[in-house]
């Protein structure tokens, strides 16, 4: 049995061969007793390939591919939402700390006092008063 | 009867039910392939699933070159190749290279295998990714040359290459299982399939 009648059988079960291949590989089936041996245990092969059948999926199984399209569908909105919001973090963070700034900047250039006390709006305690309970009291 | 062109115009549209329809319409075929190439489990059930909702993303994209059911295919296709390569890297990671080769040969002793389509199942997983795509293409989907050639990307004359390679490799693995006999059996009714 030769590579080439070999090759010529292989390709005669899947494509059409030329009229000079087809008549190549008949002679060679009927010189060669491995050949045809050949031929016959890959048509069983092929028999054995073409029975085979599979179960499928479990039933339901296009409701379950619906209801995962409709869970990303979800996560899809729900990290939209994050996002929107992630991105409005920044500027309104930016804005508001220019802001308190703005806002304490403004305080200590107007007031009098000193200038912790002018910035955080609060009154400058001495130490004495620090360490006077009732003091505390007072301030709260 | 609706076409799978009205079905996808309608779920573009919003219309979820016409694409619970072209899942049921698919989902056999897609059941073959991933079945066929991963073997039946929840590794094949979770590549049928993300094969319908891939399309669906995509839907927008699907101009219809091709028909539905090979582009569907294509992806299930390449779903079921990525879970093989992610199946190998587990394996190797997880299990000494002795084990992996008795995992993989399942031997001659029939006696484990009453069911013959059983065994044909289970040569068909002992094939390398590329020969069990055409195999199950051919065989499992009967698809012809060319929209395997379409399917997978290759050439015609590489699906025809690899067809013969792995029906060799088939031919080395069923026969000392099949056994002799059952080739004389099974010659007459092959003859008629073939």
């Amino acid at each position: 049995m030769s590579n080439k009648a070999y090759r010529l059988l292989l390709k005669s079960f899947d494509a059409d061969l030329s009229p000079k291949e087809k008549k190549q590989l008949d002679t060679a089936l009927q010189e060669s007793k491995s050949l045809r041996l050949e031929k016959e245990q890959l048509m069983l092969i092929r028999q054995k390939l073409n029975h085979i059948s599979h179960p499928g999926f479990r039933p339901y199984f296009a409701d379950r591919v619906m209801s995962q399209i409709q869970s990303s569908k979800n996560q899809y909105r729900y990290d939209l939402f994050f996002e929107s919001l992630k991105t409005a973090f920044r500027p309104l963070a930016i804005s508001v700390t220019l802001l308190i700034l703005g806002l304490m900047s403004y305080n200590a250039i107007q007031s009098d006092r000193s200038f912790l006390s002018a910035l955080l709006p609060m009154e400058e305690a001495t130490l004495e008063q620090a360490l006077d309970p009732s003091w505390i009291y007072f301030v709260e | 009867m609706v076409s799978d062109a009205q079905l996808i115009q309608a779920s573009i549209h919003g219309d979820e039910s016409a694409f619970k329809i072209l899942v049921q319409k698919h989902e056999s075929r897609i059941a073959a392939t991933v079945i066929g190439m991963l073997g039946p489990g929840q590794d094949a059930e979770d590549a049928g699933q993300e094969t319908f909702i891939r399309f669906y993303e995509n839907m927008k994209q699907f101009q219809g070159k091709s028909s539905v059911s090979t582009y569907i295919t294509r992806i299930a296709i390449n779903l079921s190749l990525n879970a093989l390569k992610r199946r190998k890297r587990h394996r190797n990671r997880y299990y000494k290279p002795d084990y992996i080769e008795s995992m993989e040969i399942p031997g001659s002793d029939t006696s484990e295998y009453d069911d013959q389509q059983e065994i044909v199942q289970q040569a068909i997983q002992q094939l390398n990714p590329d020969f069990r795509s055409v195999i199950v293409l051919r065989f499992l989907r009967e698809h012809s040359i060319k929209e395997i050639s379409d399917i997978l990307g290759i050439p015609q004359g590489t699906v025809l290459s690899r067809l013969a390679r792995a029906q060799k490799k088939l031919k080395v693995i069923l026969n000392p299982i099949l056994g002799e006999n059952d080739v004389k059996q099974g010659v007459q009714t092959a003859a008629q399939i073939v």
